[in-house]
């Protein structure tokens, strides 16, 4: 079953080792994902790895998903964009 | 979501309503720790250390929260928010326990960082590298880490200046006594027990100034009326902070005599030497609780004890929670330690029925039974938890004295300090 958020989301916090996930809906099937990181240039495609991943076995469609990173590990930034996305079903 | 990250979320949303109530930037004091339950003796000490650090300042208000990411101070303060980050930047890099500091600095719209003052991002405390990327890349051990943070925090305590080592010890032992996780009616970090007039930070706050001036008799470990001198301006300080509440009276006389008698070899003899005398106090009458009770029943109390030299602290009940947990010792006190300010309070009959069920208690439903009980009966076994603050420092001053940094010693005897079990 395909998830399709139908409001903004937001999951998170923005202090160290934590992240902010946004979750909003877009207007066709594409899913966008958008990275900050304050260690972007080091693990930018790693995180972004991880965000796919969750949103994959979300079955996420119709959404951006952006997410503002403060040193967060993966398991957290996994936990905080699936909350994102449940918020925003 | 697991219940870190929950918490975290909650507290976020607690921090912006408190930056709308006071218009003033909000200082948070936390500790880098690890795990999934980061309350324990040293994350408590980091933090009050923090909030020590910032009270100089003009402080607006001021609250805590003691929960699964331990004891955490939210600090509204009059300063503009850059001067105020670089104040806290400044206490991270360069106070004893700062490195296990974790403070930010923030308004309703804005959370300041070190790269908004051209600030380098805080570097690793075990490597040169960001912090960030070592924990990211999981870089040390869980073990090289709790190494780092109870070496750090030995080290605090360890301190050659003398008078600043006795500060921080019994600092330490009075804000540690309040980890205890039930009360049984007494303060603890997260509740006020059967005290409607205190709470978690007055005894901060006085462990602090009676920590200031008690550490101040350590040269006069051999003069007992030295002592009780430091030990009456330690009670008058006490009193003005509180304004009248009695915090930590008792703990002052008990903490004086116990740091007298851990600087001599054998404590309880030097201790009952110090205390030969004392029993003439009760020729006198001071009108407190013991006075009372002495002229009413013979109870001896604190007084009878300290003339034994605590002998019953230092060879049963130290003894005892080397093997047992904070709230074992603290339930066993609560049992077989005469305590003048619960038979006070409760009359014989109630001090009785007290101690029967703290000797019967078994598991967890018994243990919060037993706490809701002692706060409908309005009791708060004080002079218990006077003993415990006395187990810390005698702890905590072997600990430091110790010799030895053998390994495995060092870390089974010490996890407790990171953790409450
Ligand atoms: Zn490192």
């Amino acid at each position: 079953m395909m998830n399709r958020p139908t409001k903004t989301g937001i999951a998170g916090t923005l202090e160290s080792n934590d992240c902010q996930v946004t979750v909003e809906p877009t207007n066709d099937d594409s899913l966008v994902i958008q990275i900050e990181s304050v260690v972007k240039a080091r693990f930018g495609k790693q995180i972004e790895m991880a965000v796919m991943d969750t949103c994959k076995q979300l079955e996420l469609v119709g959404a951006t998903v952006f997410v503002d990173d403060k040193g967060a590990l993966d398991f957290t930034i996994k936990a905080r964009v699936e909350t994102a996305v449940k918020r925003s079903l | 979501m697991s219940k870190l990250l929950e918490e975290r979320e909650f507290r976020a949303s607690f921090q912006k309503q408190i930056c709308a109530e006071y218009p003033f930037p909000l200082v948070i004091i936390k500790a880098n720790m690890l795990g999934e339950d980061k309350r324990s003796l040293i994350q408590t000490i980091v933090v009050c250390e923090g909030y020590f650090a910032l009270k100089k300042l003009n402080l607006k208000n001021i609250l805590t929260t003691y929960t699964l990411e331990g004891l955490i101070f939210y600090i509204s303060i009059d300063l503009p928010i850059e001067q105020l980050k670089r104040i806290c930047v400044d206490i991270e890099e360069n106070h004893p326990l700062g490195r296990l500091m974790d403070i930010d600095v923030m308004t309703v719209h804005f959370q300041i960082s070190r790269r908004d003052l051209n600030l380098d991002s805080r570097s690793c405390f075990l490597c040169d590298e960001v912090a960030y990327v070592c924990v990211r890349e999981q870089t040390h051990s869980i073990s090289d880490i709790e190494t780092y943070i109870i070496d750090t925090f030995k080290k605090y305590l360890r301190t050659n200046i003398n008078h600043k080592r006795w500060q921080r010890l019994i600092q330490t032992a009075l804000i540690g006594e309040l980890i205890k996780p039930l009360g049984y009616g007494c303060v603890t970090l997260g509740d006020q027990g059967s005290h409607k007039d205190m709470d978690a930070l007055l005894f901060i706050d006085s462990a602090r100034i009676v920590s200031e001036e008690i550490s101040k008799a350590h040269p006069f470990s051999e003069n007992f009326d030295q002592l009780r001198e430091v030990g009456k301006i330690a009670e008058k300080r006490m009193f003005e902070m509180t304004r009248g509440v009695n915090t930590h009276k008792g703990a002052i006389f008990l903490l004086l005599l116990v740091m007298a008698g851990l600087q001599h070899p054998d404590p309880v003899s030097h201790i009952s030497f110090l205390s030969e005398d004392i029993l003439s106090d009760f020729e006198g009458d001071d009108g407190s609780h013991g006075m009372r009770l002495y002229k009413e029943h013979g109870i001896t109390g604190i007084r009878g004890l300290a003339k034994e030299g605590f002998s019953d602290l230092f060879t049963r009940t130290y003894p005892y929670y080397r093997s047992h947990s904070i709230d074992e010792t603290f339930l066993w006190l609560i049992g077989e330690n005469p305590d003048t300010t619960l038979m006070y309070r409760g009359g014989q009959s109630l001090y009785n029925e007290c101690r029967e069920k703290a000797k019967q208690i078994e598991n967890v439903d018994d243990r919060i039974e037993f706490d809701r009980w002692m706060k409908i009966q309005g009791l708060s076994p004080g002079g218990s938890a006077d003993m415990l603050s006395a187990i810390l420092l005698i702890d905590c001053y072997w600990w430091i004295m110790e010799e030895t940094n053998d390994e495995p010693t060092h870390k089974n005897r010490y996890r407790r300090y990171l953790g409450i079990e």
